[in-house]
């Protein structure tokens, strides 16, 4: 089945060199090698029933060919030894705890601006800055409690920070899911590895949000509130509430009424002090924000500001998600922490800035270019493969509105075996560890690999065709 | 000047409607010129209210009517002092510099947005206010300031229903007419045009002897950054300086920062809105002076529940479905 692989000069995450899988690959490497090409596609098919019989599935938008699909599974585990994680853990606790500093300091103080470390007019035209959060205090100072930051390697192997999900970031029910599948579908191949337990996430997830209310009441009411089934995680968010033992909530389900928020339930109303919110910022309270959204609590900001609910993440966050604020996240971690970072970022133009703007114009065919406040893979432009018709509307859409747009040299993403037809073929990876930031921050020990399942694609989104496999943090093997 | 306002909002819907939000931006400000001795807030149907200030420092009154109701009565009086304030532009110190360096926290009234859009004609416009002179000679902040006023006097009428709440300054533009919300943004967008700090005033105008235009309304002026006095307030639809019977009750960027009253509601019904302010000179200061009540208006409301049409069901839910899917990340 590995007869045909081919390294195609990039990083590999299972072999060294042609054959000589590394170190930690080896038994996976030989018991996968054993397998016949049908023993494997049984396994495949069993994996593939257990998630439609689950009803694990996830909506792509802009499709015609029915909306619910289930989120293609790769058998093939991704392997991350020990001694490579703890660099990853500590590098994400650094970075989560100067992202929820600057989030701190943008609505109070602004040190930061004031500082010039990072452009005040930057923060000010940024689109997600939340002027309503100016002088509100938050629970603990912490404004991200769920984090989903993505993690490329490029072709030397170094793990590279590409964006840091601080709004709503899902995927984190895959996670889980593909652990189980696997464990069922390879029984024996998982137990050749000490492979570090992800299972504690919900009961991680709950701790922290009953720390947001600790200062209020003992025993908190907890909501998962949801945009609806039709949202493309909602499987998600009813698995997490599921896990919890809290109640998933759509906003009409919750009332704003004498400074408090309320759940509708058969027993009259029941004050909710803890909102796990799944929706964005502009859905979340039309006075606030748009006012013609429907899904949000009308009110509920008023609340939120009093401290009579804790919501999750804070509003506001998105002011660190903007891709153009992005690149001064290291400036950030040295200023605030003293520290050098860990994980690096991938080099990126801004195009507000006139020499970046020139540069990104005169090579948009080597370059990603992305919308600041985009996700999910909608609304970039792949330089590398673009039409000259698309390389021209992107230059009209940078000229005539720069603060929206970034680029990005083309990260030749690491490889990853993943079973084609009836063999191996290398395929770009990515990799979102899940941080949660209760009193302290607490990484998952494994995360969401996300796997491009076309043939030299470099786009792993699950919204542009994206798979993803199981991710094993193991303890060395020597 | 001891003025006594009161500021009456009738809110009349054409159908019931229930869970009704809203939030007032209707206590004067407390500051240098301008002392709050007393606000009061009576509200019905009757509910409880919640104060407190947003980012810019004005003073909202939050509450929310859950019950069934189909009129909503707000009555804001206050009782003011203000005080006369330097008025003489032209003699101010400042220098205006095009590419002067501002502190980060003028951000936000230097860059354009909401209904204060940039555009080629609006800076031309700008341009032709800058008073001709020796080139080589500074030109007055004040000087500026004044010019910018008198070109919205000769070049732009007061016509009520030409615009509305939501119109930019590209409609006073094209057609040259407008209230005061208008004459405000094109004053704002101009001077921000011109690199000048500029923000939005909202509030009361006592009407004296001159017979201000807009004085049986609420009213919005401008306020404009001088280095060596701070802001100060001028009047583009009077074209004069904000004086001692200019009442401030809110700033911002623009408009949707400072609306009076602002609210969402479930039901189809349509909402109407009457507003009705009175103010008068008060000679001393009254004794039984309560420095913030609130206070309920005996006005109806029911328990129960509003019930939709089956087409007013289904549209709701298509527009869930399309908001559902909008969400990112």
């Amino acid at each position: 089945m590995f007869n045909q692989y081919q390294l195609n000069g990039i990083f590999d995450e299972m072999f060294e060199a042609q054959d000589v899988p590394r170190p930690h690959y080896e038994s996976v490497f030989g018991q996968l090698a054993e397998l016949s090409s049908s023993a494997f596609q049984r396994r495949r098919r069993m994996a593939d029933l257990s998630f439609r019989n689950q009803g694990i599935t996830f909506t792509v938008y802009n499709d015609d060919n029915g909306v619910e699909r289930i989120f293609p599974f790769d058998l093939v585990p991704r392997i991350v030894p020990a001694s490579e994680w703890t660099m990853i853990e500590r590098g994400l606790e650094q970075r989560i705890t100067a992202l929820n500093m600057f989030c701190h300091d943008v609505y109070h103080d602004q040190r930061i601006l004031r500082e010039g470390i990072v452009p005040p007019e930057l923060i000010y035209s940024a689109q997600m800055f939340r002027r309503e959060m100016i002088h509100v205090n938050v629970p603990n100072n912490i404004y991200i409690h769920v984090c989903g930051t993505d993690l490329i390697r490029d072709k030397d192997g170094n793990y590279l920070v590409l964006e840091d999900n601080g709004r709503t970031p899902s995927g984190v029910s895959y996670v889980l899911e593909n652990r189980a599948i696997m464990k069922r579908v390879f029984p024996a191949l998982f137990a050749s590895y000490r492979v570090r337990s992800i299972e504690d996430y919900p009961y991680n997830l709950l701790q922290c949000l009953k720390e947001l209310a600790q200062y209020r009441v003992d025993d908190p009411t907890i909501v998962v509130l949801t945009p609806g089934i039709f949202n493309s995680a909602y499987y998600e968010h009813s698995f997490l509430a599921r896990q919890m033992g809290v109640e998933l909530v759509e906003g009409k389900d919750l009332i704003v009424d004498n400074n408090f928020v309320y759940m509708r339930t058969t027993a009259g109303l029941r004050r909710v002090d803890v909102i796990y919110r799944r929706l964005d910022d502009d859905f979340l309270d039309p006075l606030c924000f748009r006012g013609d959204s429907i899904l949000g609590v009308p009110g509920l900001m008023t609340v939120y500001r009093c401290g009579n609910v804790a919501l999750a993440n804070a509003v506001g966050t998105g002011v660190c998600d903007d891709k153009a604020v992005y690149p001064y996240v290291p400036a950030m971690i040295k200023f605030y922490l003293s520290q050098d970072p860990i994980l690096k970022n991938v080099h990126t133009y801004n195009c507000q800035d006139t020499s970046d703007c020139n540069y990104v114009l005169e090579n948009l065919n080597k370059l990603v270019v992305k919308s600041t406040n985009g996700s999910g893979g909608y609304g970039m432009l792949m330089g590398h493969i673009s039409t000259k018709e698309e390389q021209d509307e992107f230059a009209a859409k940078i000229k005539s509105d720069p603060r929206n747009f970034i680029a990005q040299p083309i990260v030749e993403l690491s490889q990853h075996p993943s079973l084609v037809a009836d063999h191996f073929e290398g395929r770009r990876i990515d990799l979102r560890p899940y941080i949660l930031y209760g009193k302290k921050p607490i990484v998952m020990q494994g995360g969401l690999t996300r796997v491009a399942l076309e043939e030299g694609s470099l786009v792993v989104n699950s919204s542009q065709g994206g798979g993803s496999k199981d991710t094993w943090v193991v303890e060395d093997v020597r | 000047m001891l003025l006594s306002i009161t500021h009456t909002t009738d809110l009349l819907y054409s159908d019931y409607i229930n869970e009704s939000v809203m939030e007032l931006r209707m206590a004067p400000l407390q500051e240098q010129y301008q002392h709050r001795l007393s606000f009061g807030l009576d509200i019905g149907p009757a509910t409880s209210v919640k104060s407190y200030f947003d980012w810019l420092g004005n003073t909202i009154h939050a509450f929310s009517i859950n019950a069934l109701h189909n009129q909503i009565q707000i009555i804001a009086t206050s009782i003011v002092q203000t005080d006369q304030r330097s008025t003489r532009l032209e003699h101010f110190p400042d220098i205006w510099i095009r590419d002067a360096n501002f502190d980060y926290s003028f951000c936000d009234f230097l860059l354009f947005g909401g209904k204060i859009v940039d555009s080629p004609q609006l800076r031309e416009l700008a341009e032709s206010a800058i008073p001709k002179g020796n080139p080589r000679s500074p030109v007055k902040l004040g000087a500026v300031v004044t010019s910018l006023l008198r070109l919205i006097d000769e070049k732009f009428v007061y016509q009520k229903n030409v615009t509305d709440t939501s119109s930019s300054i590209t409609d006073i533009l094209a057609h040259g007419r407008g209230v005061c919300q208008d004459f405000t943004h094109l004053m704002i967008g101009m001077a921000r045009a011109l690199n000048i700090p500029a923000r939005y005033v909202s509030g009361y105008l006592h009407p004296d002897r001159q017979r201000l235009r807009g004085y049986t309304q609420t009213h919005a002026w401008v306020e404009i950054y001088f280095p060596s006095m701070g802001w100060v307030g001028v009047d583009p639809t009077n074209n004069c300086i904000a004086g001692e019977n200019f009442v401030k009750v809110a700033i911002g960027r623009n408009y949707q920062d400072v609306p009076p009253n602002k609210g969402v509601y479930k039901g189809k019904g349509e909402e109407a809105m009457e507003v009705a302010v009175h103010s008068e000179e008060l000679l001393s200061i009254p004794l039984e002076l309560a420095a913030e009540r609130t206070g309920a208006l005996n006005l109806p409301c029911y328990a129960g529940t509003r019930l939709d049409t089956k087409e007013q069901q289904a549209e709701q839910e298509q527009q869930e479905q399309q908001e559902q899917q909008q969400q990112q990340q």
